[in-house]
């Protein structure tokens, strides 16, 4: 019943399902678009903005900001964050995942932050 | 409707791959099966695509009855998100409005509704693409009931004008199988092709400015439009619900929020109150039914978690999982036919009110996460 359909305008699926096979894992695989700030936890692991406050620094149980540039990629909450570093880098401004007023990690819960939940 | 052996494509696997279904296999075995298929006669097709239509419209009148009695408490919906379902069912914000109806059919009578999945329908890309690109290969003289990639690319372009700013992100968690990933990638695909632009964010990477008092990715850009491959009824029971209710007005979220009603299998005794005896509904209740074969299914089950199949006041089947805290509606037990593979659930499409194509999967008594997707096609 259709017409002619023309699959291989199929761009994202195309470029993400290869992206997914190349990396042999689920996933969802984010590149950071600008230079991003994230909060992780004393082990390196990516929480909850909320964690880091609006402070610079630490925050409680160990926490403090982590700097991707851009490309590089962006963990998943729970993840340890690699690639990076603990001090942002001379004159580059940093989009947050916590500039100050924003927070982050208030979905995604219900899915255990990995693994989706598969649809209906 | 009968199901025959098909010979696989040699190459089937990097094929359907290449069109980004990367969760053909599971623990070794396929859930794209290709090795067989089911044939239609073109009236069955109408049947089905008749029945489909028929069943949107008694969910509409389903929706206008459990607002005027005051019902979405019963159905487990927190008080605070009332206010706002009342206001989008009224409104329309832009929406794609398509779902997915379940339908116990074997060719023989009328096609039987088990449920509406309408708030996160997955098993898209299998019945829009892969299943259509198959027949094109295997059967290029014969026609299939699917019209879903064009549906949902012209409603995207009916909604585009709706959409502050052209562009919509999409939401959705990073699933190990690849398939939330894979359908939102997909549903990025017919909203591009409709001219609109689009941005995939992971759920947790959703960002709330404090000042702004909006959603903003990871730019800090604001979320003007959101797609959401996440369940309304989590978005609700998270840390950012509140923002969520009070920013309606910056955020549109695709599906609306009034997919709730829709969505709940509470929806379903709803339907059989209204419509007793229907040919296209099966007997419904939130008690126990007095007699018969019934099944035990989870106001907010998904993927056929928490079902018990009761025969004679004893459970012949049942799964697991842990959606078993949202209460229970009871349907009577449609007698679902072995084609010689298992047993097949139509999945028929619709986008805003029209028909747009069905998917088959096949499982056991319970169609749950390892059924199989099995292709169609029409024999005139």
């Amino acid at each position: 019943m259709h017409g002619k359909i023309d699959f291989s305008a199929l761009r994202v699926t195309v470029a993400t399902s290869a992206a997914l096979l190349a990396s042999g894992c689920g996933g969802g695989a984010l590149v950071a678009n600008q230079p991003t700030r994230m909060c992780v936890d004393g082990a390196g692991r990516r929480i909850a903005d909320a964690n880091c406050g609006s402070a610079r620094g630490g925050g409680a149980g160990g926490a403090h900001a982590y700097y991707v540039g851009r490309g590089q990629r962006v963990p998943e909450m729970g993840e340890v964050a690699r690639g990076g570093s603990t001090r942002p880098s001379a004159g580059v401004s940093y989009s947050s995942v916590s500039r100050g007023s924003v927070s982050r990690g208030g979905f995604g819960r219900s899915a255990g932050f990995h693994g989706g939940f598969g649809g209906a | 409707m009968r199901r025959t052996p098909v010979a696989p494509r040699p190459d089937w696997q990097a094929r359907v791959e290449a069109l980004g279904l990367v969760w053909h296999s599971m623990d070794g075995r396929p859930y794209w099966d290709e090795s067989a298929c089911y044939r239609f006669e073109r009236r069955e097709i109408d049947e089905i695509e008749a029945a489909t239509a028929e069943l949107y419209r008694l969910f509409l009148a389903a929706g206008e009855h459990v607002l005027a009695n005051d019902l979405l408490g019963s159905f487990g919906i927190p008080e605070p998100a009332w206010a706002a379902i009342r206001r989008a069912w009224g409104e329309e914000p832009p929406a794609l409005n398509f779902g997915r109806f379940d339908l116990g059919y074997a060719g023989d009578g009328p096609p039987r509704l088990f449920e509406f999945n309408c708030d996160t329908p997955t098993s898209l890309i299998e019945a829009a693409v892969i299943q259509w690109d198959w027949k094109e290969a295997v059967f290029p003289a014969l026609d299939q009931y699917s019209g879903l990639h064009e549906k949902l690319v012209d409603k995207w372009r009916d909604i585009a004008p709706l959409l502050p700013g052209g562009h919509v992100h999409f939401a959705h968690v990073a699933d190990d199988a690849g398939e939330d990933t894979v359908t939102i990638a997909y549903l990025r695909d017919t909203a591009q092709a409709a001219g609109l632009a689009t941005t995939a964010i992971r759920m947790e990477d959703i960002g709330w400015s404090h000042d702004a008092r909006r959603f903003v990715d990871l730019g800090d850009r604001a979320i003007e439009n959101c797609f959401h491959l996440y369940p309304w009824e989590w978005l609700l029971a998270e840390e950012f619900a509140p923002a969520l209710l009070e920013s309606l007005d910056g955020t549109r979220w695709i599906e609306p929020i009034w997919k709730m009603i829709w969505s709940n299998k509470a929806i379903l005794p709803v339907l059989w109150e209204l419509f007793p005896g229907h040919p296209n509904l099966l007997p419904a209740s939130r008690r126990r039914l007095p007699g018969g074969d019934q099944v035990a299914k989870p106001l907010l089950g998904r993927e056929g978690a928490n079902v018990s199949i009761l025969r004679g006041g004893e459970v012949v089947a049942e799964t697991g999982g842990r959606y078993d805290e949202s209460g229970w509606i009871y349907q009577a037990l449609y007698p679902l036919r072995d084609f010689g593979g298992g047993y097949p659930v139509i999945g028929a499409w619709i986008v805003d009110g029209a028909p747009a194509g069905m998917g088959i999967r096949e499982d056991g008594l319970i169609t749950g996460n390892t059924a199989r997707f099995v292709p169609h096609v029409i024999e005139d």
